[in-house]
């Protein structure tokens, strides 16, 4: 009975959740395939983790540690080649208008030059994205908080640059 | 355009649904990690050796003489060393992982432990070529009959037991190097890669500010 309520909890918060999950996913693979089990992986770590959650950090930094840690230290199919693209999960009748298709566009843009980051610079970036204070930053990647801001401007230089040799993306 | 005006359209960005059935259905499978697939293998490994290992025991023991009965030690050392692996092995793999340490500090026990791991496959690996032909050659000395003469790698009056001893052991010694290197090819053919990645990440998340 504990264990279900405790279940049904677990659920309401994951489904709440769920979006974040799906960018990390995006972030650490390239396949619709490699994705689900990321994602199924994710899943399973948390559940596993979260009887020791006691609410000591604020669930989005558990979160955000359970699911970049199981995506960067998994041990990497021979072919899984981190190549990515913007997911094909925008609904059609979402994309539709011209304005929608322009924030399509974007988005691609994003990811894709993203992907050419590190795995470590693409969790700087999906933090900061996200408005993750640099304190929450910190606890979730162990890195000191000027180290993060001289990471992220280089980072911010780098998609700049980025941008400027594709089309006209971002930077 | 910058990064900085991209953050409504990030977190604003749609993802797929994923109703409460599926994730529940998520939650009661197996992890399907490469280090929970390890762990799995690593038990039906245990069970393969157990069994089969403990069927040859008591094959000797049913069939019970003088003779044999010095090969039932030799397995149940065998089965004993064995083992020592699997809980080294095991524990191992256990704690490779810290979810919800921070990523830094997770990668850095990952790294070790991964390293510690890979250690012991090497070693592992390597010595069973020595245990392998010295435990042939303990057979055929005490249990094969002189049917070559004069050979010093079987039991025969013209060498004494010192003498086969040390060639069975030079024969060991010969195929442990190639062993070794053989055991250093493959791991790293399985795990080189992932290392490498580690230790860049691990190096990436160690620089300071400073260096940048």
């Amino acid at each position: 009975m504990i264990d279900q309520r405790r279940q049904d909890e677990f659920l309401m918060l994951l489904q709440e959740n769920t979006a974040l999950l799906y960018k990390v996913c995006h972030l650490y693979t390239s396949s619709a395939g490699d994705r689900e089990d990321l994602f199924q992986e994710i899943v399973a770590q948390l559940w596993k983790a979260y009887p020791g959650f006691r609410g000591d950090a604020k669930f989005s930094t558990w979160l955000y540690r359970i699911a970049l840690n199981t995506a960067i230290t998994g041990i990497r199919k021979k072919n899984r080649s981190v190549k990515i693209d913007y997911p094909a999960t925008i609904p059609h009748d979402v994309a539709d208008s011209n304005e929608e298709r322009e924030k399509e566009e974007k988005l691609r843009e994003l990811y894709r030059a993203v992907a050419q980051l590190s795995e470590i610079d693409r969790a700087i970036v999906m933090l900061y994205l996200d408005d993750r204070s640099y304190d929450e930053m910190e606890e979730v990647l162990g890195i000191n908080q000027n180290n993060l801001r001289v990471k992220m401007n280089r980072i911010k230089e780098k998609l700049r640059q980025l941008s400027k040799i594709t089309t006209d993306g971002i930077g | 355009m910058e990064l900085d005006n991209l953050k409504q359209l990030w977190q604003n960005q749609p993802a797929s649904p994923t109703n409460l059935d599926k994730l529940s259905e998520m939650v009661k499978r197996q992890s399907g990690s490469s280090l929970g697939k390890m762990r799995r293998t690593l038990r039906y490994e245990l069970l393969v050796v157990i069994l089969s290992l403990g069927a040859v025991i008591l094959y000797f023991i049913v069939t019970r003489n003088e003779k044999t009965m010095d090969v039932v030690w030799l397995y149940l050392a065998l089965i004993l060393v064995y083992l020592l692996y699997f809980f080294r092995k095991d524990r191992l793999l256990k704690t490779m992982q810290c979810v919800t340490c921070e990523v830094r500090s997770n990668l850095n026990l990952h790294l070790g432990k991964l390293e510690k791991l890979l250690k012991i496959y090497l070693w592992a690996g390597t010595l069973l070529f020595p245990i392998t032909i010295l435990y042939l050659g303990f057979l055929f000395y005490i249990h094969i009959p002189s049917f070559i003469p004069k050979n010093i790698f079987f039991h025969s009056p013209a060498y004494a037991w010192w003498q086969t001893a040390l060639a069975w052991i030079g024969l060991a010694a010969i195929f442990t190097l190639p062993g070794y290197w053989l055991n250093k090819w493959y791991v790293h053919w399985l795990y080189g890669k992932h290392v490498e990645r580690l230790k860049k990440l691990t190096a990436e998340m160690e620089e300071e500010g400073i260096n940048l």
